[in-house]
């Protein structure tokens, strides 16, 4: 089945979009076998990112199944992940 | 896979002889003798001369290394004479590698380039037919060192061909084969994620000061590798992070451990991941892990590129549709599917695996149906 978000690591926080959405499209992607759906929060840019789970201020947050560095604010399933809530922090 | 077996134990998937030049000056002679011998290939060496010490050592691994490629069955050497890297140095470089048949000329002894051609269509042709008497056995995938490579990356490489690319480098691993991780400068930014997955603290400590005399490199000539990263456009492209467009490079290889850490060029001795200090330039680094043992290449792309090697098969894939349109001469494996038609990423990782098997069995890729033989090698100072 055709699917927009692309979840490279069943551990990522995010999935990438294949093509652009817009706030209320759903975006769906397989994880494991099953087809997941999230409502997109806002419109994404295609090849950007959008948050599945719910991110806190500080918290690492994972694609390829590693650190690609962590959340500057509260970040709600469906949300854009880029520059504004999204940083190297520290371990640089 | 389809295996040619040498003297020394290794096993190639391919059965070329090669006319290898020890210098630039010896390089038009090697050249045109070649051209006169079906079968034969050559590397077309714009090196071997003027070298700083270091570059010596790095174009002597490097260049001894193509003739022990298990690829090759003999070697034909032709130096001018007068160069840095001398037939005869190259040549102690070489049987300390490995025991197949060598030859060597230089083009002073010889009496010209015409009397050496000569010579060496002579020789190539005596060697092509011993090559053709070698049979192709049924050999273990796990012989396999498949070298991984990226270039002319844009969002669809990240995202989609380097994850497939690591589905099958995983399933090689696991089956006991070797994967080479290359490119040092894509690695930095990910020093703390690569760390964890070294096999021990003395790997570890290699890959780390790898990357960190890599940077310094840079440093010396008052440059910074980590500035300008990531750049303006793949910004725009999604990514927001140095680690996020590093870990999209390495993801090529997988979630494999690192076994081993091995200068540009220098043999390849462990099974599983092995990373290489290669430059970010896409056919040096090819050349490099040719040189280190690696009978193949997996190589992603986003924009396309035509590049191709005379002693290995270079498998070229893309998951950008346009791309895989636009250079069907050139891409062996379109995985654009994972984006427009939601194929799952281990499915196109399985489908390259199988690639990958029949490329080791004799199949042609794009790059070697057009006869490509591209060739660049590491340097780091200036001609002397």
């Amino acid at each position: 089945m055709k699917t927009n978000g692309i979840l490279i690591d069943p551990a990522d926080h995010v999935v990438t979009l294949a093509e652009a959405v817009k706030a209320g499209e759903t975006v769906s992607y397989v994880k494991a076998g099953t087809v997941y759906g999230q409502t997109a929060m806002e419109d994404i840019p295609q090849y950007h990112k959008m948050a599945i789970k719910e991110l806190h201020k500080g918290q690492t947050v994972l694609k390829y199944g590693a650190r690609i560095g962590e959340a500057t604010g509260e970040i709600a399933p469906g949300s854009w992940v880029h520059r504004h809530n999204l940083d190297t922090g520290t371990q640089i | 896979m389809r295996g040619y077996r040498r003297p020394d134990g290794k096993v190639g998937v391919r059965n070329h002889v090669l006319i290898l030049p020890c210098s630039l000056c010896a390089s038009e002679t090697a050249r045109f003798a070649a051209e006169e011998v079906e079968g034969a290939v050559y590397v077309a060496n714009q090196g071997g001369c003027s070298l700083s010490r270091r570059d010596l050592q790095v174009t002597l691994e490097a260049l001894s290394g193509l003739a022990a490629n298990p690829n090759v069955y003999g070697t034909i050497l032709v130096g001018n004479g007068c160069e840095v890297v001398q037939a005869s140095l190259l040549a102690e470089k070489i049987r300390a590698k490995t025991c197949k048949p060598l030859e060597i000329l230089v083009i002073r002894e010889e009496g010209g380039s015409v009397r050496t051609a000569v010579r060496i269509v002579e020789l190539a042709q005596r060697m092509r037919a011993e090559a053709d008497q070698v049979p192709a056995e049924e050999v273990s995938i796990d012989r396999l060192i498949l070298g991984t490579e990226c270039g002319g990356s844009d969002p669809t490489s990240g995202l989609a061909a380097n994850p497939v690319a690591g589905i099958c480098s995983e399933l090689l691993v696991e089956k006991g084969a070797t994967v080479i991780l290359s490119e040092t400068p894509e690695l930095i930014g990910t020093e703390a994620i690569l760390a964890e997955r070294c096999r021990d603290e003395k790997v570890k400590e290699q890959l780390l000061s790898m990357i960190k005399a890599y940077e310094q490199d840079f440093l010396l000539v008052g440059e910074n590798p980590r500035n300008g990263n990531p750049t303006p456009g793949n910004i725009a492209g999604g990514i927001t992070t140095l680690e996020e467009k590093s870990l999209g490079c390495i993801h090529k290889a997988g979630n494999c451990v690192i076994q081993e850490v091995v200068p540009y060029g220098a043999p390849v001795t462990q099974k599983g991941l092995v990373v290489m200090d290669t430059p970010g330039q896409d056919i040096a680094s090819i050349v490099g892990m040719a040189a280190a043992g690696a009978q193949m290449v997996v190589f992603t792309t986003g924009h396309g590129t035509p590049t191709g090697s005379g002693i290995v098969p270079v498998i070229k894939l893309t998951a950008n549709q346009e791309t895989a349109e636009l250079m069907k001469d050139n891409i062996d494996f379109d995985c654009s599917e994972v984006l427009t038609k939601g194929k799952t990423i281990e499915e196109a990782g399985r489908e390259l695996f199988a690639l990958v098997e029949r490329v080791a069995c004799g199949q042609e890729t794009k790059a070697e149906a057009l006869g490509f033989q591209d060739v660049s090698l590491a340097r780091y100072c200036n001609f002397a």
